[in-house]
């Protein structure tokens, strides 16, 4: 059960509505056991310097279920790989996707030739509780690309 | 749904805002929406055959996606591990891994180099309403080795009857 302390922002229910037939919420809604998605735009400056792309939640871990990452606007360079982060004990990289990989428009997928995951499948096991998935860089900092779209699939199991 | 399809608990999911988010206690199963599962299979309940996804009377599992990896070791001796549902009132493969693919750490996706899904896209269509979703090696080839389980991370929806 989660914690009953944890409520800084707003209370209760979403709103909802019939659309064309369809039942549509008013704000993103997570349930455990759920494959959300998350597509991400971030710069390549955001990517030198580190950026999350999804916030730690209190109570509640996340496990990664797919990423893949394209790179806009140009190939990336310089770079070695571009990793997305999580934290089990320690920080950990779920995917090191490499450069050699990140051509422009090229839908790249963890698990993919130049895109490293970890041992035993580790990647997909949850992460800590409260802890977010960030995006950086190992060497040099990317240059030529100006973006990379990064999309994640991920559910929330409670701690 | 019928309603004598509920046999355990009664109410609702609480949801609750955490830092912006709603928040669901539960994970209930909805029509339309892509779950997502992941089990650590040992090579024994590999060979045995186990259950991933429990049946639900007046609903019919749909698989979106699967990836396997394999765990402690590549897999080997066993013709394939397969992903098993019924259709038609008959056993189906939906997703067959040759174990040439599970190699240790290595993602297999479904409908890469030696996983074989159904002609035509039967594997992503609706399997029968109350039955369950196994992973299982092929019934035909030996058992499960070297490997010590198989992770089965597997994204599913359910349909109404």
């Amino acid at each position: 059960m989660l914690p009953s302390t944890l409520y800084p922002v707003g209370k209760g229910g979403p709103k909802s509505r019939y659309i064309g037939g369809t039942l549509v919420f008013d704000s993103a809604i997570r349930y455990p056991g759920v494959s959300h998605e998350a597509r991400s735009r971030v710069t390549i400056a955001q990517v030198n310097a580190g950026a999350v792309l999804l916030a730690a939640i209190p109570g509640l871990r996340y496990r990664l279920v797919d990423a893949s990452i394209m790179a806009i606007g140009g190939n990336a360079a310089a770079v070695t790989t571009v990793d997305i982060l999580g934290t089990l004990s320690t920080a950990r990289k779920l995917v090191a996707f490499a450069q050699a990989a990140l051509t422009r428009s090229a839908v790249l997928r963890a698990g993919d030739a130049n895109s490293a995951v970890l041992a035993d499948g580790a990647s997909f096991v949850e992460n800590d509780a409260n802890t977010a998935i960030t995006i950086g860089k190992t060497g040099s900092s990317v240059t030529t690309a100006t973006h990379f779209d990064v999309v994640l699939k991920f559910a929330l199991v409670a701690a | 749904m019928d309603a004598k399809g509920y046999p355990v608990g009664r109410g609702a999911v609480k949801p609750k805002y955490i830092n912006g988010t709603l928040v669901f206690d539960a994970g209930p199963l909805i029509p339309g929406v892509t779950h997502t599962l992941r089990n650590r299979a040992t090579a024994a309940e590999v060979n045995a055959g186990k259950v991933l996804l429990a049946a639900i009377p007046g609903f019919k599992y749909r698989i979106v996606d699967c990836k396997m990896i394999a765990i402690g070791g590549a897999a080997a001796t066993a013709t394939s591990v397969d992903i098993l549902g019924t259709r038609a009132g008959s056993a189906v493969r939906p997703i067959v891994n040759g174990v040439a693919g599970l190699t240790q750490s290595a993602v297999l996706r479904a409908g890469a180099a030696n996983s074989t899904v159904l002609a035509d896209g039967a594997s992503f269509t609706a399997l029968d309403a109350n039955t369950s979703v196994s992973v299982t090696k092929q019934s035909a080839g030996s058992a499960l080795d070297t490997a010590t389980h198989i992770d089965v991370l597997l994204d599913f929806t359910i349909e109404a009857a």
